[in-house]
Parts: C-alpha cells; structure tokens; sequence
C-alpha cells in the first residue's frame, strides 16, 4: 500500500514533469495525446486513493527529504475522500477542456497547469506534516494564478492572477509560521490563529475575499476545479485536519466560527447584487465554505466534510455550465410555458425600504472591503515608492561628478 | 583545494583569451566553451567544492547571456576574472588570501562600473573595513567585516549605489561581483540581525517598483540578506546569477524595461519566459526547488525577529517574481518580434535549471 499511496501523489506530478518536458523541447504532441496524459494521471491517482481506502487509515513515513524535514503521507476518513474527488474532478475537467479549448494556443499549458494543480492537491490532502502540507499548498497557489492569468494578452486576468497570488503568499505566512511555532513548541493559540491567517486566504474568507470573484477571469474549467471545488474547499481542510493542535486553545474555535460566519453573511449579500453568473457563483462559493468553516469550529467535523464535498461537486457542475446559462434558462422556460420566477419577494418586504436601498448599495459596492484594502495597499506602496524616490535622489546627486564629464563630452 | 586553485586559474585564462578577440560574438562564443571547460574541471572537486561548482556554472550562465552590445570583449574579460576571483576564496578559507581577493574583486568590478565615484565612495571603505577586519582579532574584527560586507550586499541603509550599479554597469559584471558574498560573512548574532533587516526591507522595496532593473536590484538586496543570515547558498548564488542574466538577456532585445507597460508574450518567448519565473521562484524559496530547502533550515534560527523577517521576506519575493514574470511576458496584444532564448543561451538556461530542478527534487543528490 506504501507505493501505491506514493504514486497517487507521483503520478500527476510526473504528467507535469512530462508535460513540462514536453513544452520545453517542444514535441509536436497533439492535443488528444496532452489531454489523455493530463485525464489519465489525475484519474489514475483517483483510482489508487480508492484502493488505498480499502486497506484502512494508513501512515506511512518515508524518511527524511534533507535534514529536519521528514516525508510522511497519511490516508484516513479525511485525506482519501477528498483526495479520490480532487482527481476524478481533475480528470473531469482535463476531459471537458479537451472541447472547450480545442486550437487555443495554450492549450499544452493549462493541461501543464491542471496536472501541476492535481498533484499539488494530492500532495496537500496526503500530507502527514504541516512542512509537507506547504510544499502542496504552494504549488496550488501557484498554479492557480497562472492559470487565473492563462489568457496572459488581455490585462484582467493577469493583474487578477496577480492578486489572487498575493493574496496567498500574505496568507501563507501564517501557515509557514504556524509551522516554525509548531516546531518549536509554542502555544496552541498562535498555532491556531496563524493556522486560521493561513487558511484564509485560500478559502477566501473575510476580509481576504476580493480575489475570488476576479479569479473567475480565467478559462472556466479551472474556474471550477480550483475555486468551485478544490482549491477554496483546502483553507477548511486545512482546519480540519489540524484540529487537534488549534482545538486546544478555546478561543480559535470561536474565531473560526465569527470569521466563517462574517464571510457567509457578507458573500451572500453581495452575490446577490452581482450581475454576471460567474461572480455570483464565485460569492456563492464563499459562502458555502464560510458555513463549512462555522462547522468546522463548532466540531461538527463530519458534516463539514460532507458538507465540503457536496459543495465542491455542485459548485464546479453550476460553474462548467455557467457559459450555457441563457441556453439553459431560455429551455427552462420554454418547459415550463411561462417566465421563471424570481421568488424571494416575501423576503425582501419584511426589510424596511430604507434599509433594502442601503443593503443594495452595499451588496453592489461589494461591502466597501474591496475599496478600502486596495486604497490602504496603494498608500502603502506609495509611501515605499517615495522613499525609494528620495534614496535614488541623492545618489543622483552624489554619481553626479561622475555623468559630468560625459555630458559635457556629449555636448562637444 | 588542486582542483579549486586549475579552476580559478582556469578562468583567468578563458579571461585573458577572450579578452584578446576583436568581435564580442566570437568572444562570447569563445567564453561560452571555455566556462563550460572550466564547470566540468570544477566539477571534479564535488561534493567538497560545491561551493566552487556553483560559481562555475554561474559562470557558465554569465559567459552565455552575456548581451554583446553591453558587454565587448574586455568586460566579458572582466566578469570571468571576477568569477575566477570568487573562485579563489573556497582555494584557501585564511583572513589574508580572503582581504586580497576581497580588495581584487572590488578593484576589477570598480574599472567596469559607469559610476566610478559612487562605487569609490562604498567600496573602498568597504574593502578597509574586510581587509581591517580580517586581520584585527574578534569580536571587533568581526563586526568590521561585517560592515565591509554589508556595503556589497547592499544591506539597507548601504544599498543606494546598489540600483544604480544595476541599472548602469554590464550585468555580467554585476552579477560576478555578488558571487563571493556569503564566504565571509562572520559567524556573529549581529549578521542574521542585519540580514534580516535588509532581507526584509529589500523585498518590501522590490515589490513596489515599476522599474524591472530597480525591482531586480531590491530583490538581490532581499536575497543578499538571507545570506547575511544563513551563509553561503550555492543553489542561490546559480539562481541569483540566472535571474539577473535572464533580464539583461532580455533588455538587450526590448531596451528599457517597465512593468508599467507590457510589452511581452509569453507564447512567443515561452523558454525566456520559464528561465526568468524559474530562476526567481528558486530565489524565492519555492518549494520543490533548492532555494526552498536552504529557507526551511533558517527557520530554526533562536531568533524570532529573524525567522519573521525571512518568512516575510520570502513571501513577499515570490510576488516580486510573480509581477515581474506576468509584467515582462503578459498584457501585450500585437506581435513582439521578439527572439526567444538563442542556441547558446539556450544551452546555459537548460543546464542551470536542470541541476537545480535535480537539487531541488533530491537534494541529497546535488548538496544544495
């Protein structure tokens, strides 16, 4: 079981390495031959997770990568359910990409990508250490930002990309330093609070969220592998395969559950205001995972699980058919002989008028969040770039003897 | 320390020899089979000469990349002298071979830089200080040579000739001069505090800049400063030299560089593009490369300051790399014309990534 366990994790990762060859020496390999790679390794690590499952909970050290940094992969109830969906979604959506992006120049580069995201989830469920849980968690981070910016000409997707990959490195401080406390045996408390930091970012909770809406800028089948399912649904994992470290501390549980419940009240406000299918699934993802998260500090580890699945497997169906959203609302109708209704109503006239405006206004501008963070980072930015400005002055001033003379040679 | 002694002396001679040429192609040529003659001679010396090998195929990278239209013959010369040079220092590990090739290093880098007044103004102090330093008895020698050494690492606050040294002089020379660095940095609690401080610093300045050479100068500022914490880092130094040649490589054939503005295609370019994402993410400690295995040792440090300063620190380069990467190579619409790796570059890039993808996935294999 120890190999086949290892080859979940190194099967998609030697279909990146291929691919990645592949790219460098630029093989003329056909798009059915890059999409079979990319289907099979994800399906074929799905398929080994599965028979890893039948032989129970397993823990298998595989000694030490270089010095201080041991190899140990897990399976048990929580690493292989989530593990055998991330590769049947990974093959589902290399099968489905195969279509939509048939004679798109990056073709080989996205399925480069997937394979490069599958393995790092892989690596991520099955990891028995934090330290190897952060080799994962980086290369999923990274993966999905380039392929937030896959469509790399147009200046959305890749300052989006950009952000998105910020706004994970930010978060993944407080993971890498909920590590370096566990290793030094500090207190739960700023294990758990730093874990929280870390898982964040990933699951786009508040007040980190802004990415996620922008991140739908990328082609859709990653759109709904890494922030319908998988990739926001790894910040609850994250908790909850840490839960006996941060549990300990009594005040992270209560946290987990106010930041999950801020996230779900403010997602859900705002993604009903939106006006493209995409965003409103993006906040409808955040919201599901801010409730999975209120789960998850409340102790109901099963339900979150099961909570996350479910999630994950509608979310990222919604979103593969999202492009067909008028199709599929003009045959809604034409089934059901008469308009769809909003529905709703009875809702909104319990809420005074006065407060519907004000909550509407609100919804649109996102929460305001967006504005103040990007306008509190511009300033700071500024602030560096000033100091950058007058260091670079007075070098200036002092190299100025030295452009004398050539000047002067110029003007001669 | 045979091999170490043919190595360094074996640069000096691919130097001389290229220096004689008359066309900065055939000289780069030249250069290019010379240093790859010398990398496989330092090769001999591994695993005790890793350090050495890793200065040899920093060599190899900069004889390749080197763009000709800023680098004639003579200071193509002159960065494989100072290559050779940092070479000498793993010869013999005594305070008075390390004060003079201290002092040579500075002296060959200071006849190629454009700006001969500022750099006198940092590196002679500098180069008192080391030489003062190494041969005063600690702890006031130590704190010496760190000073002297702060000022080439271009540690906050003694980094502003830095940018500008960058920006102006040849990118071979450039990135020569850095190499020896992390060889003399005294053993004293007072280096991992400054190191920290200017890792953390450099990179909070590189993040923010629009200017790509600027961006790339804070960064080796940033980078400079984890080695002021942890020493030496062979995978490090081949990445640092790569990254630096990757973007000379490329404002040879674009001119001035900007985030501001796209102005690449990663699809035309795509081996330009992976060699300049690739040598930054090793700088940035990703995992999976070796840059990764280095910060993950720093993280015992007893010193919380400095663990948060590079944890920090590191985070935040990755974005550096990150923007740089989609600013050179994303956001433009029209054809660039823009010519991919060349033959030669080619070789370099693929030889320097290979090794440090191997390093990174069996460190054990390679020793970084």
């Amino acid at each position: 079981m120890t190999g086949v366990l290892i080859a979940a994790v190194a099967v998609p990762f030697g279909a990146f390495l291929l691919l990645g060859l592949v790219s460098w020496v630029d093989l003329p390999l056909g798009e059915r031959a890059v999409s079979a790679v990319a289907v099979l390794s994800a399906a074929v690590s799905a398929g080994l997770l599965a028979a890893v499952a039948t032989g129970g909970p397993l823990r298998v050290p595989l000694g030490t990568w270089f010095d201080g940094f041991p190899l140990v992969l897990a399976a048990d109830g929580l690493s292989v359910p989530v593990g055998v969906l991330a590769g049947l979604l990974g093959a589902l959506i290399g099968a489905f990409s195969r279509r939509y992006l048939h004679r798109d120049p990056g073709f080989r580069r996205f399925h480069l990508l997937l394979a490069l995201f599958v393995a790092g989830v892989q690596l991520v469920v099955l990891a028995g250490t934090l330290d190897l849980l952060v080799v994962g968690w980086e290369l999923t981070g990274l993966a999905s930002a380039l392929l937030i910016a896959f469509f790399h000409r147009r200046r959305g997707p890749v300052v989006h990309g950009l952000r998105a990959f910020a706004t994970y490195r930010l978060c993944d401080v407080g993971l890498v330093g909920a590590a370096v406390v566990a290793h030094h045996g500090g207190p739960p408390l700023a294990v758990g609070l730093l874990l929280l930091w870390g898982a964040m970012g990933k699951a786009a909770q508040f007040p980190f969220g802004g990415w996620l809406p922008r991140a739908m800028e990328g082609p859709t089948p990653s759109s709904a592998i890494c922030y319908g399912a998988i990739s926001v649904s790894l910040g609850p994992y994250l908790l909850l395969r840490t839960a006996p470290e941060w549990s300990q501390a009594p005040a992270v549980p209560v946290l987990v559950v106010v930041v999950g419940g801020l996230t779900a009240v403010h997602a859900t406000l705002v993604g009903r205001a939106q006006t493209d299918v995409k965003t409103s699934l993006a906040y409808a993802s955040t919201t599901q995972v801010g409730l999975v998260l209120v789960e998850v500090g409340l102790g109901w580890e099963l339900l979150a699980l099961v909570h996350l699945l479910g999630h994950a497997a509608l979310r990222s169906a919604q979103i593969l058919r999202s492009p067909s959203l008028l199709h599929d609302h003009h045959h809604l109708e034409q089934a059901l002989g008469e308009p769809v209704g909003h529905g709703g109503g009875s809702w909104q006239r319990l809420v005074p008028r006065p407060v519907r405006l004000w909550l509407y206004r609100f919804a649109l501008e996102r929460g305001y969040l967006d504005a103040v963070l990007v306008a509190r980072a511009a300033g700071a930015a500024r602030l560096v770039r000033r100091c950058a400005a007058a260091d670079d002055g007075l070098v200036r001033r002092l190299a100025a003897a030295d452009d004398g003379p050539a000047r002067a040679a110029v003007a001669r | 320390m045979i091999v170490s002694t043919a190595v360094a002396i074996g640069w000096v001679v691919v130097a001389v020899l290229v220096g004689r040429e008359a066309d900065p192609r055939s000289a780069r040529r030249r250069s290019a089979i010379g240093a790859t003659a010398v990398f496989l001679l330092s090769s001999a010396a591994f695993p005790d000469g890793l350090v050495c090998t890793a200065f040899s195929l920093a060599g190899v990278v900069i004889a390749a990349l080197s763009p000709v239209a800023a680098h004639p013959p003579r200071t193509q010369a002159r960065a494989l002298v100072l290559v050779g040079l940092a070479c000498g220092f793993t010869i013999a590990d005594t305070p008075a071979v390390h004060a003079v090739l201290w002092a040579a290093t500075a002296a060959v880098a200071w006849t190629a830089a454009r700006d001969g007044r500022l750099f006198a103004v940092y590196h002679v102090p500098s180069v008192l200080l080391v030489a003062s330093g190494l041969l005063v008895p600690p702890p006031v020698g130590e704190v010496l040579v760190l000073l002297g050494v702060a000022v080439r690492a271009a540690a906050v606050p003694v980094h502003s000739w830095f940018p500008r040294f960058v920006a102006r002089a040849p990118m071979g020379v450039v990135a020569a001069f850095l190499l020896p660095v992390g060889l003399v940095v005294p053993q004293v609690p007072a280096a991992a505090v400054v190191g920290g401080a200017a890792a953390l610093l450099g990179a909070v300045f590189a993040v923010v800049q629009a200017d790509v050479l600027r961006s790339l100068a804070f960064l080796l500022v940033s980078v400079n400063g984890v080695v002021l914490v942890g020493g030496a880092r062979p995978a490090g130094v081949v990445a640092a030299t790569g990254l630096a040649m990757t973007v000379a490589a490329l404002a040879a054939r674009r001119g001035a560089l900007s985030l501001g503005a796209p102005s690449g295609d990663l699809a035309r370019t795509p081996r330009l593009a992976v060699a300049h994402l690739g040598f930054g993410l090793v700088l940035a400690g990703f995992p999976l490369l070796p840059g990764f295995a280095d910060v993950h040792r720093l993280l015992d440090h007893p010193a919380p300051f400095v663990v948060a300063a590079v944890v920090v620190a590191v985070a935040v380069n990755g974005v550096t790399v990150l923007r740089g990467h989609l600013g050179l190579f994303a956001g433009h619409t029209g054809e660039t014309g823009e010519r991919d790796l060349t033959p030669l570059e080619h070789y370099a890039v693929a030889v320097a990534l290979s090794l440090l993808a191997l390093g990174g996935l069996v460190p054990g294999l390679t020793g970084w």
